[in-house]
């Protein structure tokens, strides 16, 4: 496979080809940055544009505007702790905290360097060993990963927020949302009112503008923030040799991470982010930190989406299974290139897999290129007076919502959730609990009814099967732990 | 900016290269088609396929709206009260009727006028290709001796359980039918050992067939397919149901009639176009074009065909 490998990157190493990834990864950008724009959107739009060219410069393009899209939730979830994207939800943690205190180019720019040795680490997973991971995650079946939507929730809750019963409580509502319009398997209509708008559920592009953008509007609006002095002029973008190499680890854990959520089919990067920000807080050893502008947070959630993207292009081309909505519509693109995924591609065109992986280097060293050239124009958006700024953003995502599935309901959808997080948030509820526990709630519903439908309704199959077993076991000796914790603090506030 | 339009128009008019072919004139100027599926699917392709050569064919322009919602219940809202004079039409499949009898949905193909017909998907039986069985017969006569330890894949309410149901029949209900979601999923959860038959596109079956990780019983229609010849018909093993997925196109409740007329043309303009096949051939599918009368007597069929085996 190497040799494959590098002799594409000679063929793609094209003045043209070039050219083509750096406006892919530029459109990526752009619509991963507006929040109700998403990578899935920029390679519905990118495709058309690549029907006339040829299939190795047509995917080239496709595989930049994907990584291009899953990276550019970086800058507004840094800038204006807004995510453009599911995947960059944790960033807005620590990112824009940073920002604040005037080093958003410092922020800005360990995002970059974190999401390009994420691509890289998740690249060379794919390369070494596609086909042996694509067989674990067929062999992930119902009862599995039931088991894992589970020990993530718990994680996320226990770890990641200081208020385990607030956290519980969002976990729940996010799951609660989750069952809103038709059940998963059958028919049965929840919580509809019989209103034909509910049918569907809600949309999670709607959901997330809400919850983080809109709801940031409105505290953008309501409170006034003291001026930031920005230094505009940092070398290098600040990025510290030594900071780097002391995320070592941290990054390490992100990307394993990253790319085990990435190659199962169905959870993807938008899980993976808040996941590996949740590990990275409980490994650290200033955990204090986390949230007031921790190096060690934007690390862990940036590395952990873009290996995610590796993972989620496993399962796609060794057995043409995309692992989220992206590579869906990514496997279109690819028929239409007269590529068919599946278990033949992966034997049969080695020369293709290589000019995919090539892609995948080249794009993501193209993005981190763009990302430094363009890293003291975004900036300054912090430097235009709000009231331009805010209708221009509520603008956009408006029209970014819509476009979605062209409903105006879900304009209301997004105001609606837009005032739910301001409350929220104002009463200490942590968002992230609450956003995982809406994402996975779907597929932990789906894949535990399909368990017991494959076991004729023994429940026993969650614990026979050693991997749902391990994961379980994980769920609850964490909640047990942390239950202990705040039972020994009280314990202790007494005694003393 | 309708002058550039126009002035762009003409000169594709001037120099496009099938210049005698015959435009029909269609009631509307653009037309919004609404898909319930995302791009890059199947049902896309098709729309997507139809929409080219109903431009090619008329001096309309079709936009594909892409609204997956529901399960197809938030585009046939946005179809069934829509104007009369063919700028909304619907591009769908039998998960309409399924929808509808399962409840999901208070749209049926009544709801519409049945336009056209366009192209044809079909499915296959298959299993996993270390199992006992490799024709339909043994597979049915191993179900009815191990009653209820087999078990079909299917997406519970949708087009697949139908599937999975008539295949349940067969064999006299001695294998448990089981959701295992989208074909994606099924092929993953056959492979896993986690379900023992699924149904599954034509297109996907061969590779796995070739890379022998699976074997076909049957393909799920009266006429083979002309991708993979050589796998059996259900009507050559014995099973009387044919139900290939056929693509449809719908117009609002209420439709002029010279939308239907001139839909009648352009149906017969695409059937005389090689090139439309060759087109779907890319997307696995083939062309199954129908005028609105032939497509409202196939629909009509299609539907009875459906709630019989649901025993609705």
């Amino acid at each position: 496979m190497f040799d494959l490998f590098f002799s594409s990157m000679v063929h793609l190493f094209e003045p043209k080809l070039l050219l083509l990834m750096m406006i892919g990864v530029s459109v990526g950008l752009v619509f991963g940055a507006l929040p109700g724009l998403s990578a899935t959107m920029a390679i519905a739009i990118m495709l058309p544009v690549t029907f006339a060219m040829q299939s190795d410069a047509g995917i080239a393009m496709l595989i930049a505007t994907y990584i291009g899209g899953v990276s550019g939730g970086l800058v507004s979830a840094t800038l204006l702790r807004i995510p453009g994207t599911p995947s960059s939800i944790a960033t807005t943690f620590d990112g824009y905290p940073l920002a604040r205190k005037g080093q958003a180019i410092k922020a800005l720019a360990t995002g970059m360097v974190a999401s390009a040795v994420g691509g890289i680490l998740g690249l060379m997973i794919l390369v070494a060993f596609a086909p042996v991971i694509a067989r674990f995650a067929i062999d992930f079946g119902a009862a599995e990963y039931t088991a894992l939507t589970i020990a993530a929730l718990v994680l996320v809750v226990v770890l990641s927020e200081a208020n385990l019963i607030k956290g519980l409580i969002a976990s729940v509502l996010g799951l609660g949302l989750s069952t809103i319009g038709f059940a998963p398997i059958g028919s049965a209509q929840r919580f509809t009112f019989g209103n034909i708008d509910l049918l569907s559920g809600i949309s999670i592009i709607p959901f997330m503008v809400g919850l983080f953008a809109v709801a940031q509007l409105i505290r953008d609006i309501s409170e006034t923030s003291p001026k930031i002095e920005e230094k505009l002029d940092l070398r290098g973008g600040g990025v510290k040799l030594a900071e780097f190499v002391s995320n070592g680890v941290n990054m390490l854990r992100s990307a394993a991470i990253g790319i085990a959520i990435g190659v199962l089919p169905g959870i993807g990067g938008s899980a993976s982010n808040l996941v590996a920000y949740g590990a990275a807080r409980s490994a650290s050893k200033r955990p204090e930190e986390f949230g007031k502008g921790s190096l060690e947070g934007i690390y862990a959630a940036e590395t952990a989406n873009n290996a995610s993207v590796g993972g989620a292009l496993l399962p796609l081309l060794t057995l043409g299974i995309p692992g989220d909505g992206v590579t869906a519509i990514l496997i279109g693109g690819f028929t239409i290139h007269g590529l068919q995924p599946g278990p033949l591609l992966y034997k049969n065109e080695p020369g293709l897999i290589a000019t995919i992986y090539a892609a995948f280097l080249l794009a993501t060293l193209a993005l981190l290129v763009v990302q430094l050239l363009t890293i003291r124009i975004f900036p300054r958006v912090l430097l235009i007076p709000r009231h331009y700024l805010i209708p221009v953003l509520a603008l956009l995502m408006v029209v970014g919502v819509y476009v979605g599935e062209y409903r105006t309901f879900d304009l209301w959808i997004m105001l609606g959730f837009g005032v739910a997080g301001y409350v929220l948030e104002r009463y200490g509820f942590p968002l992230s609990p609450l956003v995982l526990g809406f994402v996975l709630g779907t597929i932990f519903e789906t894949n535990f009814r399909r368990a017991l439908m494959y076991s004729d309704g023994d429940w026993s199959t969650f614990v026979i099967r050693p991997v749902s077993a391990v994961l379980l076991a994980m769920a609850l000796a964490l909640l047990s732990y942390s239950l202990w914790r705040i039972f020994r603090r009280r314990n202790g506030v007494r005694a003393r | 900016m309708n002058k550039i339009l126009k002035t762009c128009l003409l000169a594709s008019v001037l120099f496009a290269p099938g210049m005698a072919m015959a435009e029909v004139d269609y009631p509307a100027d653009t037309v919004r088609m609404f898909v319930p599926a995302n791009p890059g699917g199947g049902t896309d392709a098709g729309a997507r396929v139809f929409a080219e050569f109903f431009e090619k064919h008329s001096d309309a322009t079709v936009a594909i709206v892409n609204q997956p919602g529901g399960g197809g219940v938030i585009a046939a809202q946005s179809v069934a009260r829509g104007p009369e004079d063919g700028s909304v039409l619907l591009f769908f499949h039998a998960a309409l009727h399924t929808a509808n009898l399962f409840g999901q949905s208070p749209f049926s193909w009544e709801s519409f006028t049945p336009l056209a017909t366009t192209s044809a998907v079909n499915e296959v039986y298959a299993v996993r290709s270390d199992v006992p069985y490799a024709s339909m017969k043994e597979f049915i006569d191993y179900a009815k001796a191990h009653p209820g330890e087999l078990n079909i894949g299917s997406q519970l309410g949708g087009t697949t359980q139908v599937k999975g149901e008539a295949l349940n029949a067969a064999t006299g209900g001695a294998v448990r039918l089981v959701d295992a979601g989208t074909e994606s999923d099924r092929i993953t959860a056959l492979l896993s050992e986690q379900v023992d038959v699924i149904s599954m596109s034509v297109a996907n079956a061969k590779q796995y067939v070739e890379d022998g990780q699976m074997k076909v019983l049957a393909v799920i229609n009266s006429q083979p397919d002309p991708m993979a010849p050589d796998f059996p018909t259900t009507t050559a093993e014995g099973l009387d149901f044919s139900l290939p997925l056929v693509m449809t196109v719908y117009g609002p409740e209420k439709v002029d009639d010279d939308v239907k007329t001139a839909f009648t043309q352009i149906i017969k303009e695409i059937e005389a176009d090689p090139e439309f096949a060759t087109a779907l051939q890319k997307q696995a599918q083939v062309p199954a074009l129908r005028t609105p009368e032939q497509a409202s007597e196939f629909l009509s069929a299609e539907q009875k065909t459906i709630a019989g085996l649901l025993g609705k």
